[in-house]
């Protein structure tokens, strides 16, 4: 009812993007050394401790009934735990335009907000008060975890990441 | 030996620690209106006042619905048999009222309407309440003094979730049962602006009702 609201990874080289809807609860992705959209095969695809993962193209899709989508907000409530040489960066411009993914430091450059951010960060069509007026997406947000040698071996544990918009 | 036992002791009360703040937070995010959901289970943990929740009124699954009553008498709902209707298809001009409805009884007094009604009235730019909970100050600065002008309407639903995500080592696993947890949070915002500022109440699942002014 009213609005709908999936996550959809994209994966793939950029003129070949593949988008998958991923749904809304349960682990939906894991930080790998792999570009696919399935959260299944991480240990057979594993982050060296010092390496990055992967970078994870994330949208958000809406469908269903709505006059706007705006004010789109993500951010990290809590952290692994522990989370001993464990990053997950972002890209803070939530870019429109999609680019393969890949485990070299480009995009996702920034620690990736730790508390409500207050006011939009996820772009929607170019913009931060664009919002949407129709069945669409919002820009990218481009994750990935960075690890240090620190980081122990093993599963990362869980952590836990926010969607906040406003619909009307 | 005595080490043991002190290495034992310390891993009962981190355990004990964990349980109980498990549970006190987990009491305080329902209490809060928080809707926690377990995607293996499909069990949903509800807030308190969705004890109460009414099934004939829950066409969205939202706990709050607006209804808008115009001039010559007639009512618009958001949603109403197929129908669903959002911010666009509100005609302000011809507009005497507009409400959020809560889809749960509050607790109240025989006799009396239990559902948690917020009224904005259009004409005077005055809130109305029938049940939830609102302070003094709240209802002091949305029944008196209303922002004079040209009025434009706000309305709309502030969604919220959160998810777990990664996954737990292995060893762990067995005695991990919290993984695949989603947790919902609406809150509904009503209210206008006009050249002299803004005035909105933010209703929160539970009833509890805020102000925001500008």
């Amino acid at each position: 009812m009213a609005a709908t609201f999936t996550w959809a990874q994209s994966n793939g080289v950029t003129s070949a993007e593949a988008s998958t809807d991923l749904g809304i609860s349960g682990n939906l992705f894991n930080f790998k050394r792999a570009d696919d959209a399935t959260a299944a095969n991480y240990s057979s695809n594993p982050i060296t401790a010092g390496q990055n993962s992967y970078e994870v193209y994330l949208r958000g899709k809406f469908t269903g009934t709505f006059n706007t989508i705006d004010n789109v907000q993500f951010w990290k409530s809590t952290d692994f735990s522990p989370a001993t040489g464990l990053a997950v960066k972002w890209d803070p411009t939530t870019p429109s335009a999609y680019a393969t993914p890949v485990t070299g430091v480009s995009r996702a450059v920034s620690g990736i907000p730790s508390g409500d951010p207050g006011t939009a960060n996820v772009r929607c069509r170019g913009g931060l008060a664009s919002g949407l007026v129709a069945s669409g997406y919002t820009d990218y947000l481009v994750l990935q975890l960075a690890t240090t040698s620190a980081a122990p071996a093993g599963d990362t544990s869980l952590a836990i990441f926010t969607m906040n918009y406003d619909e009307s | 030996m005595e080490n043991i036992n002190k290495k034992i002791d310390e891993l009962l009360k981190t355990r004990q620690d964990a349980m109980v703040n498990y549970a006190r937070s987990t009491s305080d995010l329902i209490d809060m209106g928080v809707k926690i959901k377990n995607k293996e289970t499909e069990d949903t943990t509800l807030p308190a006042s969705f004890q109460n929740y009414l099934d004939k009124y829950n066409i969205s699954n939202l706990e709050f619905e607006w209804e808008a009553k115009y001039k010559d008498g007639s009512v618009l709902r958001q949603f109403e048999g197929e129908e669903q209707r959002n911010f666009s298809h509100i005609n302000q001009e011809n507009l005497a009222s507009i409400s959020f409805i809560s889809n749960f009884n509050w607790p109240s007094e025989a006799g009396r309407d239990p559902r948690v009604i917020i009224r904005l009235n259009w004409e005077t730019g005055l809130f109305e309440f029938s049940n939830g909970f609102a302070s003094q100050d709240v209802r002091t600065k949305s029944c008196m003094n209303p922002l004079t002008g040209n009025k434009k309407l706000i309305l709309f639903t502030r969604k919220r979730f959160s998810a777990s995500n990664g996954e737990i080592n292995d060893q762990y696993k067995e005695f991990f049962p919290f993984e695949d947890e989603v947790f919902y949070y609406n809150r509904f915002i009503l209210g206008y602006e006009t050249e002299a500022g803004m005035k909105a109440l933010i209703i929160s699942p539970n009833g509890s009702i805020e102000i925001f002014e500008k």
